[in-house]
């Protein structure tokens, strides 16, 4: 059944029955409408503020070379896009329809068609991404109609992003929502694109958010397997993306990701998807090089890689000793996951894990912390630092462990040394070395954490930290 | 250009200009009422381009925001407002909680007034301030959410006016890039005349300062963005004010800033002559420093300036009536209105054989045409306008926003220090210039 019929990929709540509140046991939330495989949804009665899918989907369309994009809404809605200018290879190719009230009446398509002119005639781009906000969404103005004219008009790729800002509480729907455009407005319009028979060795490297530098160490380890990577969407040109066709399999990097381009390809355009976890630390970049190894059938090269890499590896950490640390972890889910596994091997004790959401492609490390560490609970929740603060007071860790678009306040607050998985180059087993080599450095000169720690101003009220956790997480009234 | 379309806008909503105001009082806190997201595009905004990290005893995804989804739009999200601001005084005590208010909800027309002022009749300190980015940009938001504030805090005031009291309007915390340094440097100005600066935002800014606004003998206002507060305060309480426009750098300017308020709240003539006499002195001892300098590798350059009126009016006048550059070229993007472009043009120094070009905008694009077509030899804006000095192979010094890679804990070019400061980094990009060309 294709997917790409419908105007936008389904929520991530409906999708992969997401949920994005939660703290308690791992036993309470198996045991929650297990049967009919999902968790339990519920709301906060309080809440602070999240990024939207509207920021997740301007993050990776900023990446791609060669196009320019239009934020179509009020001005605003672009202060977000700033930050992005020092990362991007967008190159600052971009606009804003600028809506004022007269437009949020009146519609706004007149705007949309002489903002897409204006940036074709400016740029000269090969793609123009037009992303929707919640003034456009809530008004139903009409965006398909002015694609549909400027694509015939302009002759260039005009891929309209239907992110709205509140139909899903997760921001990884925006994601999912620039993949299943970019498949349904170029790879599957184009009837010009050729569709080959796929190339042994040519795979879809699916990565959406990750840097250059853990990029490159994944094509590192791929072409030590024989295989040439053709890498979508983040970073990834018109021809990448007319390539993708031409590819005999999808590879994820991260799983949660890759999953909605994954299964889009598969579908869609008949590539197979080899799902697997995330490579990051010495049992999942083993099991990860495995399991594309055994699909591809380069399984004897993939023996020597995993025990070469090894080798050198328990070298290094033999100098390390980590001395059973408590440790509180921050992250999207499966940074979350292959992180708990990964200290847990150096000998780390996990007193605390945050993830942003969990899914339906969560429930198998649920089950095992269920089995290894019944204490543990879990919050679920993107930023919610109150949560956070909450628990971590009660938790007391020696070390924090968050990035992904975390806030480092609370820990900041609580003079626990911080390491960023962002600032270091993480994935693969380079970046097993360079994770230890991070938390080693952040533990030998803690001077400014402690500094910080001294600062006298309180953020949350003593009444709220003696409070349960959960307390303003409720389940949904239908 | 179509001026509708707005290609690389550097400014964000009245929403983000509303909650950059909040933020930079200590004990306000904000709620955001709106969709997922709006906040987080000002924090964006601020955090990684005015050079401020925010206050990290309020992280960047602490305030309490409503986060409005599908069903709320469909059904109006007023009752969601009501349940998050009956829990957030549980969770984050405050002085004042300041509903703001973006463009979903406004759309909807869910009832912000009713659901504040349920909170109010049960003695909870809140206001609201409506600011769907549709209707206003990041200045105006600062000019509704401080006309909301000085409502409530003079709504049931006994004010006395206090002898040397100066409120300070116009300033945007977080948006103008020198914000905090720049007030710290004007209430030790006033200070020097025995002047009590209320400046309102940023370090140790309370409630209290905030209650004390209808007791002062004057409010200062030094940029388009203050007048409206001022002319609020004028009509309420009869205090005068003095609308100086931008702000004053270097000896000229600031003695002259000297003069009014000496005049104004009748400082003795003596102490305010005494007063620029150090001052200057001290001023001119330094610049004397740089002369040779100045003249060795040739700091007389074609200046262009990018930013909001008060930082690109205040400097463009040091660097032309005192320092002896060519400004020819000056782009405003804070999008005055048409009665303060004429008084901006008539403040803007100028010489007949390099006259000065004024536009108004806040297009990115429209900017780097303007400057290509001008070819400046240095300019002095945003980092936006790093590709075009890149091209044009001149040097670029930021003062305004977006930064981009500079972090400002305190720091101005307002005054007599900040003219020092103003001319270290000028001096610092010209030797940079000379190093990249004679190697």
């Amino acid at each position: 059944m294709s997917l790409l019929n419908k105007k936008t990929s389904l929520i991530r709540e409906k999708r992969l029955q997401a949920i994005s509140a939660y703290y308690g046991s791992t036993e309470l939330l198996l045991n929650e409408n297990i049967k009919e495989g999902q968790f339990l949804q519920r709301v906060r009665t309080f809440s602070q503020e999240t990024a939207s899918d509207i920021l997740y989907a301007l993050n990776v369309v900023s990446t791609i070379p060669e196009s320019a994009i239009v934020i179509h809404g009020a001005a605003g809605c672009g202060a977000g896009r700033l930050s992005l200018d020092l990362t991007d290879n967008n190159d600052g190719k971009w606009a804003v329809t600028n809506l004022n009230e007269r437009d949020s009446i009146m519609g706004s398509d007149v705007k949309l068609r002489e903002a897409i002119k204006q940036v074709y005639k400016l740029h000269h781009p090969k793609i123009v991404f037009v992303i929707s906000t919640p003034i456009v969404a809530i008004n139903n103005d009409d965006i398909e109609t002015v694609v549909e004219e400027l694509t015939d008009e302009l002759g260039i790729s005009i891929v309209p992003v239907y992110s709205d800002g509140f139909r899903s509480k997760i921001g990884t729907t925006g994601y999912d929502i620039v993949s299943h455009s970019i498949a349904k407005y170029i790879l599957k319009r184009d009837s010009t694109i050729k569709n080959e028979a796929p190339k042994a060795n040519y795979v879809n490297l699916l990565s959406v958010s990750e840097n250059e530098a853990d990029l490159q160490e994944v094509n590192r380890l791929l072409q030590e397997l024989g295989l040439n990577t053709n890498v979508f969407p983040r970073y990834a040109d018109l021809e990448n993306i007319q390539n993708v066709k031409n590819a005999s399999f999808s590879i994820s990097i991260n799983p949660d990701e890759a999953d909605y381009p994954g299964k889009i390809f598969e579908t869609d355009f008949q590539i197979p998807y080899i799902q697997s976890v995330l490579p990051l630390g010495i049992a999942h970049t083993s099991q990860w090089i495995t399991d594309i190894s055994i699909a591809t059938g380069h399984k004897t090269e993939a023996l020597e890689l995993i025990s070469r890499e090894k080798e050198k590896l328990t070298e290094l950490l033999k100098k390390r000793k980590f001395n059973k640390q408590k440790v509180f972890i921050s992250l999207t889910p499966a940074y979350a996951i292959a992180v708990y596994d990964l200290l847990v091997e150096l000998g780390f004790e996990v007193v605390g894990i945050k993830l942003s959401y969990i899914d339906q492609l969560h429930f198998g490390f649920v089950e095992k912390l269920k089995t290894e560490r019944p204490d543990l609970a879990l919050l679920v929740g993107e930023g919610q630092l109150f949560e956070e603060e909450n628990l971590i007071q009660k938790v007391n860790p020696e070390i924090y462990i968050g990035g992904k678009g975390g806030d480092f306040a609370v820990p900041i607050r609580n003079g626990i040394p911080v390491i960023n998985i962002d600032s270091i180059q993480i994935i693969g087993f380079n970046g097993v070395i360079n994770f230890v080599e991070k938390i080693g450095r952040s533990l030998a000169n803690t001077s400014f954490t402690q500094l910080l720690a001294q600062n006298e101003t309180r953020t949350y009220t003593n009444g709220w930290i003696n409070k349960s956790t959960n307390w303003f997480i409720k389940k949904e009234v239908k | 250009m179509s001026k509708h379309i707005l290609h690389k806008n550097r400014n964000g909503c009245a929403l983000h200009g509303a909650l950059k105001v909040v933020n930079s009082i200590d004990g306000f806190v904000p709620i955001v009422h709106s969709t997922a997201g709006c906040s987080i595009q000002s924090k964006l905004n601020e955090n990684i381009l005015t050079g401020s990290n925010g206050l990290y005893h309020r992280g960047w995804l602490e305030t309490p925001a409503t986060a409005v989804f599908e069903k709320q739009i469909v059904f109006g999200g007023s009752s969601r407002l009501r349940e998050q601001l009956k829990n957030t005084v549980k969770v984050q005590s405050a002085d004042l909680y300041v509903v703001v208010s973006g463009c979903a909800p406004e759309l909807v027309g869910d009832d912000v007034p009713a659901m504040v002022k349920e909170g109010q009749e049960q003695d909870f300190p809140v206001i609201a301030v409506g600011t769907p980015g549709f209707k206003g940009n990041v200045y105006k938001g600062y000019e509704w959410a401080v006309k909301s504030i000085l409502e409530y805090v003079s709504h049931s005031i006994d004010h006395k006016v206090q002898k040397g009291l100066v409120n300070i309007f116009g300033v945007i915390p977080n948006q103008d890039i020198f914000w905090e340094g720049t007030l710290a440097e004007l209430k030790k100005t006033l200070a020097a005349l025995g002047l009590k600066a209320n400046t309102l935002f940023g370090y140790n800014q309370t409630k209290e300062n905030w209650l004390s606004v209808p007791n002062a003998e004057l409010n200062l206002v030094i940029s388009p963005w203050g007048l409206e507060a001022a002319r609020q305060l004028e009509k309420k309480f009869g205090t005068p004010f003095l609308y100086f426009g931008y702000l004053p750098v270097g000896a000229r300017d600031t003695s002259e800033l000297l003069d009014l308020l000496g005049e104004k709240l009748s400082v003795p003539k003596d102490l305010v002559k005494n007063v620029k006499h150090k001052k200057e002195k001290f001023l001119n001892y330094q610049l004397l420093k740089l002369a040779q300098s100045y003249i060795t590798y040739d700091f007389q350059k074609k200046v262009a300036l990018v930013g909001e009126t008060s930082n690109v009016l205040g400097i463009s006048r040091f660097l032309q009536n005192s320092f002896g550059q060519l400004v020819t070229t000056v782009i405003i993007t804070d999008n005055p209105d048409e009665e303060l472009r004429r008084q901006i043009q008539d403040l803007l120094p100028t010489s007949a054989s390099y006259p000065t070009e004024v536009a108004y905008t806040s297009d990115g694009e429209e900017i780097d045409e303007w400057l290509l077509k001008a070819k400046p030899e240095i300019i002095l804006g945003s980092g936006f306008e790093q590709k075009v000095a890149d091209e044009l192979s001149v040097p670029l010094i930021k003062i305004s926003s977006p930064t981009y890679n500079k972090a400002i804990l305190i720091q101005t070019y307002t005054g007599y220090t900040g003219a020092i400061e103003l001319l270290q980094d000028f001096s610092q990009a010209i030797f940079g210039q000379s190093y990249v060309k004679t190697n």
